[in-house]
Order: structure tokens, then C-alpha cells, then sequence
């Protein structure tokens, strides 16, 4: 969730400062001639039909002092905006947190691991494998409790049958995945042979 | 006569020591590369900073002692029983035994093991 908000926070930032640059721009270009000539200040509000917008809001101004539907959707519309301002902001504020991959919770204390210690160690273990040429491990922590997931794609020349090595990387998996409580998928995949 | 100089650092709490004395355990442990760098798995005080080791305070006075560890490609698990083994007994011979509560493990990462010499 956080990830996805940082995520959206930083595009935002992005389009932002992007807009923010081009109406920079497009302010100094229309700062060069004075008065209501081609490129006057006056004629760049003219562009963006800023006195139509005036108008416009004044009106919606007005309807939005007496009680009524207009009045109702800009609460709700101001709601929402304070909503997705605090969404942005957490976002920006608050760090991605990584699951950890909980192995044992004991008294005496925990044994856990990060995913990419997981994923480092079954790589470890699959890429010697007869037949394997690469190793694409993937880890998934459950979101409560022990153990998760455990994916593993083990890539392999056409000599070799894609059966009998997700077999031998299974195999060799095992003391992992048991050690973590993991559900091991391992799944074979062809790829170029590997040169020497 | 004053000296003029700084005030020397006070002597370093049972937080401080347990730190260290872990930290200095797990390091002995055959497979463990090194620790964790990152500010949020250290013990910090405002004159000593011990990377790699999280201690913290429980209710009952004791301190929950968590290592964040680098380790070899090793089956992980008897690894962090042996790191789990080491601390309790160096915390003994430090007399720390009667403060130490959980020892918990975190492997932040698995690295071949020629990289032991770099670190």
C-alpha cells in the first residue's frame, strides 16, 4: 500500500514540477513585450481564457454560499481532497516497510530474514544444478505468521529436459524450504545455452 | 584547577555493553559475514553507536537483543542457533546473563563466500 502511494506521490511530483516548469516558461515568453501585445501578460491570460474561469468561479462562488447540491458536492469534493492529501503524504512521509520472512517466533527470540537473503541462498543453492543456467528466485512472505512462498524459475539449454530439472532444483531446495517453512515452486524454463 | 576540556563520556549503559558484547559474539560465529550498516539496525547513544545490533528495553528489565546479519551461503538456520548460542554465552561471561532476554536473528543478506575477506 505504501509503496503504491510513494509510488503515485512521486509521479504526482513529477506531472507537477513539469507543469510548474512549462507555465514558468510560458510566463517569462509573455513577459517580453508589455502592455496587450502578442506577447503581454494580458494576452497569456487571454489564452488560458483566465477572466472566463473568473467569471465562472465567481458564479460557482456565489452558489456555493447558499445551501443546495453545489454547496453538498464541495464538501464532498473537499473531503476527498483532504483524504487524498493525507494519502500523498503518507506516501512521501512514511518509509516502505519490507516483510520480513519469519522463520521461528519463540520466547527466547526470532529468527527472520530478509526476502533477498532468501532469494540469495536458493539461487546459491539452484544455480550449480546440472542443467541449470540461470536462476530467477522470487520470495513471498506470508502476511502473518511463518514460512511463504518460495518461486524459483530455473532456466536451461534445449539439451536438457525441463522435467528433470525442475526435479534436481527441487531437490536441492528442499533443506531451504523446509529450514523456512516455504512452499517451494519451481518451474523450468528454456533459455540459450550457457557459452564457456 | 580546571582542565578546560570536554567532560569524558559517562560509562556505558547495560544496553550499550549488551550491544557490543553481541555484536563482538555473532562476528566469532563461523558463516557470519558482518552485520547490517543502516542507522535503523544500530544501537545508538549520543557517544557510541554499535552497527548491526538492536537492543531494546523490555518491562521486566531485561533487553530484547536483535542481529541483523550478513551471512555466507550456509544452511541459515543452524547459523542463527549457533549466533543465538554465542551471544547467550558471551553474555554470561560478561555477567550480562541476568539482563539479556530474547536473542532474535535477521538475515539481511546471503553473500558468496569470498566476499568475507572485503568486509
Amino acid at each position: 500500500m505504501i509503496l503504491f502511494l510513494r509510488l503515485i506521490a512521486r509521479l504526482l511530483a513529477f506531472v507537477l514540477l513539469v507543469a510548474l516548469a512549462l507555465l514558468g516558461l510560458a510566463v517569462a515568453v509573455f513577459s517580453i513585450q508589455g502592455d496587450a501585445d502578442a506577447l503581454s501578460l494580458p494576452r497569456l491570460a487571454e489564452y488560458f481564457q483566465l477572466p472566463d474561469l473568473r467569471s465562472d468561479a465567481g458564479r460557482w462562488l456565489d452558489q456555493l454560499e447558499e445551501p443546495g447540491p453545489v454547496a453538498l458536492a464541495s464538501l464532498g469534493g473537499g473531503v476527498a481532497a483532504i483524504a487524498a492529501g493525507v494519502l500523498l503524504l503518507a506516501g512521501t512521509i512514511v518509509p516502505p516497510r519490507e516483510r520480513f520472512l519469519v522463520v521461528e517466533e519463540e520466547d527466547d527470540g526470532r529468527l527472520a530474514a530478509r526476502r533477498r537473503a532468501v532469494a540469495q541462498a536458493a539461487r546459491s543453492l539452484a544455480e550449480p544444478v546440472r542443467g541449470v543456467t540461470a536462476a530467477k528466485v522470487r520470495v513471498r512472505p506470508r502476511r502473518r505468521g511463518r514460512g511463504g512462498r518460495l518461486a524459483v524459475v530455473a532456466v536451461h539449454p534445449r539439451t536438457v529436459a525441463g522435467s528433470e530439472v525442475e526435479e534436481r532444483v527441487r531437490e536441492v531446495l528442499v533443506p531451504l524450504s523446509e529450514g523456512f517453512s516455504l512452499r517451494a515452486r519451481v518451474r523450468a524454463r528454456r533459455g540459450k545455452p550457457r557459452v564457456e | 584547577m580546571s582542565t578546560g576540556g570536554t567532560p569524558p563520556p559517562p560509562p556505558p549503559s547495560t544496553r550499550l555493553q549488551l550491544a557490543r558484547v553481541a555484536l563482538d559474539a555473532a562476528l566469532t560465529v563461523a558463516g557470519v559475514v558482518g552485520t547490517a550498516r543502516a542507522l535503523e539496525s544500530a544501537t545508538a547513544t549520543a557517544h557510541d553507536r554499535v552497527p548491526g545490533v538492536v537492543v531494546v528495553a523490555l518491562k521486566d528489565g531485561r533487553y530484547d537483543v536483535t542481529l541483523h546479519v550478513i551471512a555466507e551461503v550456509v544452511p541459515l538456520h543452524d547459523l542463527a542457533d549457533r549466533i543465538r548460542e554465542r551471544v547467550v554465552r558471551a553474555a554470561t561471561v560478561a555477567g550480562l546473563n541476568p539482563a539479556l532476554g530474547p536473542v532474535a536473528v535477521v538475515f539481511e543478506d546471503v553473500v558468496a563466500g569470498e566476499a568475507r575477506a572485503d568486509r
